[in-house]
């Protein structure tokens, strides 16, 4: 075992990792399954409840039809779990005081925050992928041992879910998320709650102190403010709408920023976690 | 053997604000050197570790290993071995877990020394620490660390929150399996009675400055302890300005201190014995920042 595997088998364990996307990838396919009989039996009548005239379950014709609920539904399950390992990564460190066995070995800060990133953007998605690629199969599976109908086609597009793009996009919010992580004193989730309201509620101040008087809920949506409508336009039309180069154009400022952002977050990661003598 | 010291301090101080935690802290730690670093609570102890590990800034200059350590710092933790607190240890992790990491991680880990010395512990692999008694975690910590190959092995409060007991058997550990020809000692404990068998060097903090560093023989030649009534201590303090009480007995008697190495000039006080080390860090924090009232600290 080398340097980069003991770090990551160490994060692996610390947090518990490997039970806990079994867990939720469970979790996950409960949901999908309890999806796809609640549209199920919305499409049964009454006379289709005597089992020999029940349409049978066609696992193909119904992935390419769901297919994109089922892997969008996967890839914002995963976001969720990459949010609360960013938020927990750090803070548990400090919690149990192990920071200082941590940090008493020859390992620089540099390189045990760059480790937690790699666990964020790349170990966790791709765990997440296999099981739940993997759950799905077996679930559907079982329904074409219901229906007789063995031949399952696996969509080329759900190896499109996790894309590196998406990731980088999102770099920010995991990125302060590990921030509220290292420097949060009893709870990093209600720390970042808060740090979002400030947010807003700033906005809202400085709107009121321009003299433009507006609700908390148009600042909320983004229909008035200065930087919140900022990063909500950009991540809905680069995450919701799609890319395209035109757009990507448009944007070059706010990727900018969010280069400088990121920097700016990973040194302060790294300088917290020396303050955590 | 080498004169350069494994860890060298000049002139290091350390602020928090406008409270001073370190000023001017200058010693040296030097190969066969077990420093006993004292102090009572807040007087910088901890801090002064901190600095010569490169964990937290300060002012001043240090060596360790002849590198600069918050440049170095992690180095400088291949050839350094640092204790704190034994509660650091990660509780969800099996003593087996923590060999493989240490294994992966660091250079100079002896993973067959280890299980040498586990073999002489009753240290389960396979169970998490949180099952563990502070014994044990005491001996893993313990056995971890001194399976590195380290030069300077830093200990900070290492005992905090152990009985008697556990306090003497790591002591007893440390003796057995450490190898002071090659390497030295740092260790920090306000818990002055314990470290007295152990040390070499003696260096004393009080509110962030040294007030004593000597070695240990010259440190009990220089200081001298009497049992007198209480009622002729006035008398002995015209003479003596220096001897201060240390310790009250029944019976209206006490135990007070001389700094000198004139036994003949005090004989008269009394017997003359050889104080514990303890009683020797009352007498100069008592010296050098309280007056003798009489109250015990």
């Amino acid at each position: 075992m080398n340097r980069l595997q003991g770090l990551i088998i160490k994060e692996l364990l610390e947090q518990k990792l490997v039970g806990r996307i079994l867990i939720i990838s469970l979790c996950y396919v409960f949901y999908i399954v309890l999806y796809t009989i609640l549209l199920s039996i919305d499409q049964i009548t009454l006379e289709q409840l005597n089992y020999d005239r029940l349409p049978k379950f066609n696992i193909n014709v119904w992935l390419v039809e769901h297919n994109a609920f089922i892997w969008d539904s996967a890839s914002n399950w995963c976001l969720l779990f990459q949010s609360f390992y960013t938020l927990s990564c750090c803070f548990d460190e400090r919690a149990d005081k192990s920071i200082v066995f941590w940090r008493s070995m020859p390992i620089s800060d540099t390189i045990s925050i760059a480790t937690k990133l790699l666990v964020v953007f790349l170990l966790i998605p791709i765990g997440w992928l296999l099981v739940c690629s993997f759950l799905v199969f077996l679930t559907f599976l079982c329904f074409s041992f219901y229906t007789l109908d063995y031949t399952i086609y696996l969509p080329f597009t759900w190896w499109e879910v996790f894309r590196l793009w998406d990731m980088l996009l999102l770099s920010p919010i995991f990125l302060s998320l590990m921030l509220c992580s290292s420097t949060a004193k009893s709870s990093p989730a209600i720390q970042a709650i808060v740090s979002f309201l400030i947010i807003i509620f700033s906005e809202l101040l400085v709107l009121i102190i321009l003299g433009r008087p507006t609700s908390i809920i148009e600042v909320f949506i983004g229909n008035a403010g200065f930087v919140w409508p900022h990063i909500l336009n950009f991540y809905y039309t680069l995450l919701w709408e799609g890319y395209s180069i035109d757009k990507l154009l448009d944007f070059k400022y706010e990727f900018l920023v969010l280069v400088v952002y990121n920097v700016v977050a990973f040194l302060s990661l790294v300088g917290a976690r020396k303050l955590q003598a | 053997m080498s004169t350069d010291p494994l860890l060298r301090l000049s002139g290091v101080s350390k602020y928090y604000g406008k409270h001073c935690a370190l000023e001017n802290i200058t010693f040296d730690v030097h190969a066969g050197q077990v420093v006993g670093l004292m102090g009572h609570n807040g007087a910088g102890k901890s801090t002064c570790l901190k600095a010569s590990l490169g964990l937290i800034q300060a002012g001043g200059s240090i060596e360790l290993l002849g590198l600069e350590p918050l440049k170095n710092r992690s180095k400088l933790l291949e050839s350094v071995a640092y204790i704190s607190d034994i509660s650091v240890l990660p509780d969800w992790a099996t003593t087996n877990q923590l060999m493989a990491y240490m294994n992966a991680i660091h250079p100079s880990f002896d993973e067959d020394r280890l299980i040498r010395m586990l073999k002489l512990s009753n240290v389960p692999l396979n169970n998490r620490i949180k099952t563990f008694s502070k014994g044990m975690v005491t001996q893993l910590y313990l056995a971890l660390i001194l399976s590195i190959d380290c030069r300077l092995l830093v200990l900070d409060e290492p005992t905090l929150g152990l009985d008697v007991l556990m306090k003497s058997r790591f002591y007893q550990y440390l003796t057995n399996h450490y190898d002071l020809n090659t390497g030295g000692i740092i260790i920090s404990s306000h818990q002055v009675e314990e470290l007295e068998d152990f040390l070499t060097h003696v260096v004393i903090l009080q509110d962030g400055h040294i007030i004593l560093k000597a070695d240990i023989d010259t440190l009990f030649k220089r200081f001298k302890q009497v049992k007198i009534q209480q009622d002729t201590y006035s008398d002995v303090k015209k003479q003596c300005p220096s001897a201060i009480i240390v310790q009250y007995h029944p019976k209206g008697r006490c135990s007070i201190i001389l700094d000198s190495d004139d036994e003949s000039t005090y004989a008269a006080f009394g017997q003359l014995s050889q104080p514990k080390l303890r009683d020797i860090f009352i007498y100069l924090i008592k010296q050098n920042g309280q007056t003798d009232t009489g109250a015990l600290i």
